[in-house]
């Protein structure tokens, strides 16, 4: 995940940008009704260039080789599909805004790219998306959650993962309506963008519900301790715990909760994805537990696409890569369907898409961000399974 | 009530980790006048090599065993290679030289294991502990034990044996002491090898309760564990125990009875308070410069 790292990282940088932003916004909505129609990719409908940038060295090196790649698997599926010989220019922006920023100048003037799947991060998305004024050129994320990314960005801006309130409301409802729970406790990490934002969107739409927020208890990033917060949990009666914190920590708080008799079922968001891998010998305690997610492992819509990338690259494929592949190929569909190059014809097929991938159905509301079934994964036998109700 | 009981025994439980690590603080800066900002990273090095041990299928004993071996040689080469040239040097290069360490051990680790936490195989299994209604885990009262007889037998050894009587003698005056015949350089180095090897001791406890390992496990309990240190006295034996069983029972308490965001606020407050105004720590002595 690390989804709040980046938008901590990104966060001096983006206000930077905003900045030039505001300077800029005047002159490039202007400019953007002179040139957006006028912007084209390069070649035809059988050979033109897809651009992916993400940060494939560094730190986040995991997510950007994730996207990257499996922006070329769906590029490289689709030509064997079609007979056709589209290529895609990858870039590497090393998580950088500065380097986002030039990377698109190069892909609208020297590749003249159709369109960009990327970027991976927020605050390379965010630079991106506002620059994009100027030409109107598609733009899917498949990954980056800063809510400001379709908000401030153009109509061909989209966005094709949920934003970090998105999901914590996701989860608030399927509490209140499928598991039918309504005295919650939360325990989140007061350092953390990701944590905070999921905790407030939570409590918001879990008491707007009807349910109760019993108790919200903080800890900080170094903290390995949780037993005196717990503590406190375990004396009210609750009857679900709410644990918005990246893996690494969720499976601890699990253990401890578990330990001080806390029985109430845990709910999480999507940064639980990996903690059956540190949970060691004993899942006991995150048995049951249940989290929001792109996809489950054991959904058969994604065994193809898993063996495929990993006999490709090597490694396996995330829900960044899934999200990157759905992405791409709906970009594709839409460049195919509109029947042009041009910017603008392809922006409106995005919108009108009706796209139907390996994660379901995807479609894209008037602010550009994602319209699709949450999927949420139950572990069960220390296997991620998808939770289907009535089990 | 209840409540008030559970909150006072995971202020105990944290409360002896950080004592235990602050032994070894405690030690170091006893006798070479060191604060070893290295010393947390150390407990980082134990616990892994407690961790490769087992994956290898050796019992947990073994592994404890080798583990702290392991460190205490560790601790030796650390003093022979980057302290021992800089004895001369003003206090301020050692610290450096020390944080250099630090960063070091953790570097290095995150080449050789990755940055990715893993999970630790526990082996404290025993049967917990019932009293009436409380329910104590077993790696909660091996923890305060283990850190109680170690305390003992520590302010035994510095007491009571020849070599620890050299070590107190180091403390007060370097130089009479080895005008006296005593081998500084043995004994400093025995130091840092006894302060490492319960670094190990403590970083085996810490991964028992949290069983996770990551490289950088150590720098939080470490600074921690030098605030008890401070708090107790440094230089104290006694001191670092009560240091941070005391620290233990604030963090426990504020998360309990103020706020779980003041825990940090509060606990520096009182570092700040205490320097201000006892600077010496609970049993540190009061020791005039020498000019």
């Amino acid at each position: 995940m690390g989804f709040s790292k980046w938008m901590k990282g990104g966060l001096a940088a983006l206000m930077a940008v905003s900045l030039a932003a505001c300077e800029s916004a005047e002159g490039s909505s202007q400019a953007a009704s002179n040139a957006s129609s006028d912007y084209e990719g390069a070649g035809d409908l059988k050979s033109y260039t897809i651009g992916t940038l993400g940060p494939t060295t560094g730190d986040y090196a995991v997510y950007g080789l994730a996207v990257t790649n499996a922006v070329k698997l769906a590029v490289e599926d689709y030509n064997a599909e079609h007979g056709t010989d589209i290529k895609v220019d990858v870039q590497d922006s090393q998580g950088d805004q500065t380097q986002a920023l030039n990377i698109y100048n190069k892909f609208i003037s020297d590749t003249k790219v159709a369109g960009i799947v990327g970027g991976t991060v927020s605050g390379e998305t965010y630079a991106i998306a506002i620059q994009s004024a100027e030409t109107g050129i598609p733009i899917i994320t498949p990954s980056g959650t800063a809510a400001n990314i379709t908000n401030e960005g153009g109509p061909n801006v989209f966005r094709a993962c949920y934003t970090d309130p998105q999901q914590a409301e996701q989860v608030a409802d399927f509490t209140y309506d499928t598991l039918n729970l309504r005295k919650a406790a939360i325990i989140y990490n007061s350092d953390d963008d990701y944590s905070t934002g999921l905790t407030e969107a939570f409590t918001k739409e879990f008491e707007s519900k009807g349910g109760t927020v019993v108790l919200s208890e903080a800890f900080s990033t170094a903290d390995q301790d949780f037993s005196s917060q717990l503590t406190k949990i375990s004396a009210q009666d609750i009857d679900v715990l709410f644990v918005p914190n990246y893996y690494e920590k969720d499976v601890q708080i699990a253990k401890q909760a578990r330990n001080l008799g806390i029985s109430a079922q845990i709910v999480g968001a999507d940064g639980w994805d990996g903690v059956v891998s540190v949970a060691g010998n004993d899942s006991s305690a995150v048995e049951g537990a249940i989290f929001i997610n792109q996809y489950s492992p054991d959904m058969d819509s994604v065994q193809d696409i898993m063996k495929e990338y990993k006999e490709r690259f090597g490694t396996d494929i995330n829900s960044f890569g899934i999200n990157a592949y759905d992405s791409t190929k709906l970009m594709l569909e839409a460049i195919e369907k509109a029947g042009s190059l041009k910017a603008s014809d392809i922006v409106k097929a995005i919108k009108d898409s009706n796209y139907s991938g390996i994660l379901g159905h995807l479609s894209f509301d008037d602010n550009g961000d994602p319209i699709k079934d949450p999927v949420f994964v139950e572990i069960k036998n220390g296997n991620y399974t998808k939770f289907t109700s009535g089990n | 009530m209840n409540q008030f009981f559970m909150q006072l025994i995971n202020g105990l439980n944290i409360g002896s980790i950080y004592a235990l690590i602050a032994l070894g603080y405690t030690m170091v800066y006893g006798i070479a006048k060191l604060i070893n900002f290295a010393h947390g990273d150390v407990i980082m090095v134990g616990a892994y090599v407690s961790f490769v041990c087992m994956n290898m299928g050796l019992p947990w004993w073994l592994a404890v065993i080798i583990s702290i071996v392991a460190c205490a040689l560790l601790g030796i080469l650390m003093e022979k290679i980057a302290y021992k040239p800089l004895r001369k040097a003003s206090r301020i290069s050692l610290l450096i030289t020390a944080i250099g360490i630090s960063y070091l051990l953790q570097n290095a680790f995150q080449l050789i294991f990755g940055a990715n936490p893993q999970p630790y195989p526990s082996f404290i299994t025993l049967p917990a502990l019932k009293i009436g209604v409380i329910t104590i885990q077993s790696n909660y009262y091996v923890t305060f034990i283990v850190s109680v007889v170690l305390m003992i037998l520590l302010t035994l050894f510095t007491n009571k044996t020849t070599m620890g009587k050299a070590m107190r003698a180091v403390s007060e005056d370097e130089g009479a002491a080895k005008l006296m015949g005593i081998n500084v350089d043995t004994t400093i180095s025995l130091t840092f090898g006894i302060g490492c090897a319960l670094a190990a001791i403590a970083g085996i406890l810490y991964t028992n309760c949290y069983p996770m390992i990551n490289p950088t496990l150590g720098s939080l309990p470490g600074i921690k564990a030098f605030i008890a240190a401070v708090l107790g006295g440094i230089g104290s034996i006694p001191g670092a125990v009560i240091g941070g069983f005391i620290l233990g029972m604030v963090e426990a308490m504020t998360r309990a009875y103020i706020s779980s965001q003041l825990t940090d606020t509060i606990v520096f407050t009182i570092l700040i308070l205490m320097l201000v105004f006892k600077p010496a720590g609970i049993l540190g002595k009061n020791v005039k410069e020498k000019v």
